[in-house]
């Protein structure tokens, strides 16, 4: 009879991704290319927010678009048609993208020509929130729509996200939506977390939009 | 249902180490999973024996323990403890100065602690 050993590991399952993940933030510092992970549920307006920034500020710094789905091309396609450089990554149903196959996108889409990248991920509130990417910062959109209560029902999303976009502000008398109390339940998660409303449809608050992100590229590449 | 994104780095780790330690066969699996994971154990054990399939894992037993929440108000440095799905965690305050600004001081483990070879 074979005895039984027991082998203590005490390993974090995200030890190696986490590990990854600083070391391709550390090579994105170097090369002064400064990555968000775009994180939010399907349909809050990812694509159509990235288009309105893009057509703002792709003339004052190179923009590379990584579009992350299940399956199809139509968001790559729709960002290509605002001049920015895009490319689609297929996750082969994985629901997420981690920080292994977000360097792999990044070196198809040549990310040492680029200032300003964003990983569009996929569109889901749970399993993107667990897995560092390697990106500078973490923004979640969050639209009108969905309503004030997704801070308090997908905690760990609210948690890692810098900057919070609450999209689709024109459509507010149509919905129940207390703005008051999102804020609250977000900053509840994390006291830190910067909060920026827009209407990437009617264009408001693309602007502070914007300049969030020309401050936080000036701070990065400083 | 975000098990399944997790439980392949599990079976990654724990094949690793028994290939390592020459092992026949994996007894068991033990984890440390925070309440603040939000995990689900029986849908843990059914991605766990869906992946472990066809390696040297595939007829161990998954022991889950869990990692009770504890926060730290930011304020006064109260520490108290909070249970997901409650009333509790969609509005929680301090109990001592009623503020709600905390830091996590554990509940977001997701380790495999060990395991059991022959």
């Amino acid at each position: 009879m074979d005895s039984v050993r027991v082998i203590e590991i005490k390993k974090s399952i995200f030890e190696d991704n986490d590990l990854e993940a600083r070391k391709l933030r550390n090579k994105l510092k170097n090369r002064k290319t400064f990555l968000i992970n775009l994180m939010s549920s399907p349909g809050s307006g990812k694509t159509t927010t990235l288009k309105a920034v893009c057509r703002k500020l792709k003339d004052e710094m190179k923009i590379g678009i990584m579009e992350a789905d299940i399956d199809s091309t139509v968001d790559a396609e729709a960002m290509a048609k605002e001049g920015v450089r895009s490319i689609q990554l297929h996750t082969g149903g994985m629901c997420h993208l981690d920080a292994g196959m977000t360097e792999q996108g990044l070196v198809e889409i040549k990310d040492e020509e680029l200032d300003f990248v964003v990983l569009e991920n996929v569109g889901n509130l749970v399993c993107p929130a667990e897995f560092d990417t390697g990106a500078a910062k973490n923004v979640s959109i969050l639209s009108v729509p969905e309503g004030d209560d997704k801070p308090l029902k997908y905690p760990l999303m609210y948690q890692v996200a810098d900057l919070l976009i609450i999209n689709k502000i024109d459509t507010a008398s149509f919905f129940d939506f207390d703005f008051e109390a999102c804020e609250k339940a977000a900053k509840m998660r994390n006291p830190d977390i910067k909060i920026i409303k827009i209407s990437a449809k009617t264009g408001e608050g693309i602007d502070e939009l914007c300049d969030w992100i020309r401050n936080e590229v000036k701070a990065w590449n400083a | 249902m975000h098990e399944m994104a997790l439980v392949g780095n599990v079976v990654d780790i724990v094949v690793e180490h028994a290939t390592v330690a020459q092992a026949k066969e994996v007894i068991s699996v033990k984890l440390r999973i925070g309440e603040l994971r939000d995990i689900v154990d029986d849908m843990m054990e059914k991605c766990f024996r869906y992946v472990a399939h066809g390696t040297v894992a595939e007829n161990s037993i998954l022991i889950i323990e869990k990692v009770p929440i504890v926060l730290c108000c930011n304020e006064c440095n109260t520490t108290l403890h909070m249970k997901l799905h409650t009333a509790q965690s969609t509005q929680t305050i301090c109990s001592k100065c009623g503020k709600s600004n905390f830091k996590i001081l554990q509940g977001k483990e997701l380790y495999v602690e060990d395991i059991e070879i022959i």
